[in-house]
């Protein structure tokens, strides 16, 4: 049914909330399918803003007052060291998404095709506590020796299977907290930490992969659950990137046709940087080198590509140079992503 | 009139600013929220204060937007508007939907009729808002437009008037009432746009 003819006329009492209930409903169902009813409707509501000049403040106590509601209402990011910055916002931004599911939400198949977001939670909390047990903080069933992330993530989602999503939810944002408090208290320093998670990497680094599966997976019970998110801040997504073509050579130099002493060059718009990677890890990277191939692409779909969640083949990408080694690494790219 | 400046996008750079704050709140970030609350305080405020005429009122309402967006930052749409607009549309939704509260709750106990359009009791904030001249709570923008473009907008958004209600209060037909709130606004925005660019000139 097209309402245009109704709609203008009350653009101007909507922008002012001078309508009636059903009014303002027959408004805002029209604005979206009528790009010039959207744009007078934005204009007008700018205006609307204009309408008072906004020279009171609050008293004097009530900014106080807010900070401590918000922080009872919502938890912020817990506090963490510059490097551990992404997997603190990482957390937050998940528990902002998990919170506003409904009890069916948690039910839902979110990857891997058999996992559903209560599982997916459960497997993202296994994981952390790899990295919690690696800096001393007691985890939940306690780890075993030599226990790998799959066999981990094994023995968490049998214990929170028998427990609700909002228990898992608990323990899974109490275990971040309580590693986000070991890594500010220093003990032990993240230069002398290892963390197995599939690769063996430096504390600093984990911490990063972690904040990096954790976006991957938000994405997945996002899309499952038709929720809206964002994608990570660009200082966050940076260092995601950065480890990824780090690690890049590592799954290049067991997938792609030698010879091996070649360079790739990523440009990751976006991210403000290119990086030149060698297709094998002991190659080293001198100061000037000419890569045998060069990606353009941006950054965000650079990480959902070796996060798993991009076809190689169809992702837009832009390549200078030698086609068929480029498409080679593209499609090994997504085999650095961790099951699930 | 009108049309060319309500469509002049939006500078890309104000945009980027407001999503990028959004963002900022969708990870936690509570040095986001305070720089949100200290840019958008005295708009929030300002408008809850000239539409409740109650401090306590418009404290209550001014916690309520912030602890929105805190909550529910992903309902801010960047591509919709700006985070101005946005944060003055949930302030005035909520100052209006108290002053009509009250106002049928008046209505239903036969209460004595108090003040016109004031919420009962609180703590006014002192002669800022208990000033009940209404040029008075207009801004210099609104002031500037035709007497009668300015009486039917305050009528709507200061006293939170239905286009309804202001058509009867003013004595014209519901459809002069519409199209003058909407002549009002378009006027204010060309206004405002002005005003804007003589800043950007300064600048």
């Amino acid at each position: 049914m097209d309402n245009h003819e109704t709609v203008v006329h009350l653009i101007g009492a909507w922008a002012l909330d001078a309508c009636s209930t059903v009014e303002e409903k027959l408004v805002e169902s029209h604005l979206g399918t009528c790009p010039a009813c959207t744009e007078e409707a934005r204009g007008l509501r700018e205006a609307a803003a204009g309408i008072v000049d906004d020279h009171l403040r609050p008293p004097a106590g009530a900014r106080a007052r807010l900070l401590s509601a918000a922080r009872s209402r919502r938890r912020p990011a817990p506090a963490a060291p510059a490097y551990a910055a992404p997997y603190a916002a990482q957390i937050a931004a998940l528990e902002l998404l998990l919170s506003d599911l409904a009890p069916e939400h948690w039910r839902r198949i979110a990857a891997d095709g058999e996992l559903t977001v209560h599982d997916l939670l459960a497997h993202l909390a296994a994981t952390d506590g790899l990295v919690a047990a690696a800096v001393g903080v007691p985890v939940q069933p306690p780890t075993e020796p030599g226990e790998g992330a799959a066999a981990r993530t094994a023995a968490v989602l049998r214990r929170e299977r028998q427990r609700s999503p909002e228990q898992t939810m608990r323990s899974w944002r109490a275990q971040a907290d309580a590693v986000c408090h070991a890594l500010l208290a220093g003990h032990p320093s993240p230069g002398s930490v290892t963390v197995d998670l599939g690769w063996p990497l430096p504390l600093a680094d984990a911490l990063t992969a972690r904040a990096f599966e954790i976006w991957i997976h938000r994405e997945d019970i996002a899309a499952a659950t038709g929720r809206r998110t964002v994608t990570p801040l660009p200082e966050h997504l940076h260092p995601m990137a950065d480890l990824a073509v780090r690690l890049l050579p590592r799954v290049t130099s067991r997938r792609v046709a030698p010879p091996l002493d070649r360079y790739v060059r990523w440009r990751l718009t976006g991210a403000g940087e290119a990086w030149t990677v060698p297709l094998h890890p002991s190659m080293p990277v001198p100061a000037v080198v000419r890569p045998a191939a060069v990606l353009t692409l941006d950054v965000v779909e650079f990480c959902r590509l070796v996060g798993g969640r991009r076809d190689p083949a169809r992702i837009a990408v832009e390549i200078e140079g030698d086609t068929t080694l480029a498409r080679e690494v593209l499609a090994a790219a997504p085999a650095m992503a961790p099951v699930p | 009139m009108g049309r060319s400046a309500l469509s002049q996008p939006r500078r890309t750079g104000a945009a980027h600013d407001d999503a990028r704050l959004r963002d900022r709140l969708v990870h936690g970030d509570e040095t986001a929220f305070a720089e949100l609350y200290e840019q958008f305080e005295s708009l929030v405020f300002t408008i809850a204060a000239r539409v409740t005429h109650d401090g306590q009122a418009a404290e209550d309402v001014t916690q309520e937007v912030f602890l929105a967006m805190w909550q529910r930052p992903l309902a801010f749409e960047p591509a919709k508007g700006s985070l101005r607009g946005w944060l003055a549309m949930m302030a005035h939704r909520r100052a209006v939907d108290l002053v009509r509260r009250e106002e049928a709750h008046r209505r239903t106990s036969q209460d004595e009729r108090l003040h016109a359009g004031a919420v009962s009791g609180g703590d006014p904030v002192g002669d800022q808002v208990t000033d009940a001249d209404t040029a008075q709570r207009l801004s210099t923008a609104l002031k500037a437009l035709p007497r009668h473009l300015g009486r039917a907008i305050a009528l709507a958004y200061l006293e939170g008037h239905t286009y309804r209600e202001v058509a009867t209060e003013l004595g014209l037909p519901e459809g002069t009432a519409k199209s003058q709130l909407r002549e009002g606004l378009r006027r204010l925005a060309v206004a405002l746009n002005d005003l804007h660019a003589d800043d950007g000139q300064e600048r």
